[in-house]
């Protein structure tokens, strides 16, 4: 019997040593236990043969301003579609109807004219496969970049004549019921 | 017996040379199966997330291959030896790459043919870098490449500054906070099935990250939208 427990003291010592000390990420083990999590949707079954395409024309529900803790990354906006959409004769989508879209990330205005930036991505349509939608759509602020810049450049010899430039700020980007939005769809862009 | 030492060298030479010949035919090759490798990868980012903008791909023993930024001026992502090696697998170098093909894709916008937006990045790098390092885990989830790898892969090769407040760069830790808020916000898949969470550079992010994380988990437990301010 005294074997057996030493076998079992000397196997438990030595898994014991070798065992490494690992962290979990308890914050992710807790906050997403109980939420179901699927595998995002990927793109590797592209076929690019294709010109064949229908166009979408959408606008803002309502709308939005790229300001600093106004909007988010991930944030899903509704748009309406302006125009019926026929394809091969099909009603694909009536005008009016809602789509989403997600924020996929934003830039707030910057330094030296730099406009901030939305960037709108993962337009879910119903009836329609993400993956042969083109494109995404970027909105930008107001760009003075083109006159601040050189601006800059040419103070730059006098110092800190070049740095006053900084306090000159872009626009932030904002997207209303005004902006039109394209999107184009590909029916045959999967193998 | 000169004759035997004559043909010693003879035979000497020969031999190193050959050796030699075969050395360098080794690293030919081995440089070809580099340059195919992140070829391949480079394509399948571009092609999965439907980016029509030309890019190419160039892989590089020498530190710097071109002058100035190629990624932004000719659309061509070199990939440095030095960058390379603390990838340790594929979805690694897809990071690499990502990361500066959404640079470069934003070198094609706006005015005068992207002339413009270039010289904004080269103006405001550290503004910039925020947005590419999300655009790029948003490029490589499209691709099917595992994002977590974007985090161990700036772990391992990016150092840490003291202060960022006057430098052109983000501190890192920063950034991989940023990342690690965004793959839980838009991916979280990845993040409840981590492929990578034993690995040693996880496992280090972990450890190294334990305040910025805290503070990420005040904001989801108090449900705020507002952007935290990671050191």
């Amino acid at each position: 019997m005294n074997k057996v427990i030493y076998t079992f003291l000397i196997f438990f010592t030595f898994t014991t040593i070798n065992a490494k000390a690992t962290m979990i990420d308890s914050f992710v083990d807790q906050t997403l236990k109980n939420v179901e999590v699927i595998k995002p949707i990927s793109n590797t079954d592209y076929n690019y043969e294709s010109l064949e395409n229908f166009k979408i024309k959408l606008k803002i529900t309502e709308n939005i301003y790229g300001k600093k803790n106004r909007i988010y990354d991930g944030q899903k906006l509704k748009f309406k579609v302006l125009e019926d959409v026929f394809y091969n004769n099909e009603l694909i989508l009536k005008r009016s109807d809602i789509v989403t879209g997600t924020i996929q990330t934003y830039t707030t205005r910057g330094m030296n004219g730099i406009p901030g930036m939305i960037i709108i991505d993962n337009f879910e349509i119903p009836g329609l496969d993400k993956n042969k939608l083109k494109g995404l759509y970027v909105k930008k602020g107001l760009d003075f970049t083109i006159y601040v810049l050189p601006l800059k450049w040419a103070l730059t010899p006098l110092p800190p004549t070049g740095s006053l430039t900084n306090i000159l700020l872009g626009g932030n980007a904002k997207i209303t019921d005004k902006d039109k939005i394209i999107i184009e769809y590909y029916p045959y862009w999967q193998k | 017996m000169n004759k035997i030492i004559a043909l010693f060298i003879v035979f000497f030479c020969m031999f190193f040379y050959k050796a030699f010949a075969i050395e360098d035919i080794n690293s030919v090759l081995n440089d070809i199966k580099n340059q195919n490798n992140i070829t391949n990868i480079g394509l399948k980012i571009l092609n999965a997330n439907k980016i029509e903008n030309r890019m190419i791909f160039a892989y590089s023993k020498e530190d710097k291959l071109i002058k100035g930024e190629p990624g932004l001026t000719q659309r061509q992502i070199v990939l440095y030896d030095k960058l390379i090696k603390y990838a340790s697998d594929e979805n690694e170098i897809a990071a690499i790459l990502a990361r500066e093909i959404a640079k470069s894709n934003e070198s094609y916008s706006g005015k005068l043919r992207g002339i413009v937006s270039s010289a904004q990045i080269k103006a405001a790098p550290k503004k910039f870098e925020l947005l590419f390092d999300k655009r790029a885990i948003d490029l490589m989830v499209n691709a099917d490449y595992n994002p977590i790898a974007f985090i161990t892969y700036t772990n391992k090769a990016y150092p840490q500054k003291r202060y960022d407040l006057f430098s052109s760069h983000n501190l890192t830790s920063k950034r991989l906070a940023y990342i690690y808020e965004y793959i839980y916000t838009k991916y979280p898949y990845y993040l409840k099935n981590n492929e990578y969470l034993f690995s040693d550079a996880y496992q280090n992010f972990l450890l190294t990250s334990i305040e910025n994380r805290k503070k990420f988990q005040h904001k989801i437990e108090s449900g705020s939208k507002e952007i935290i301010k990671y050191e």
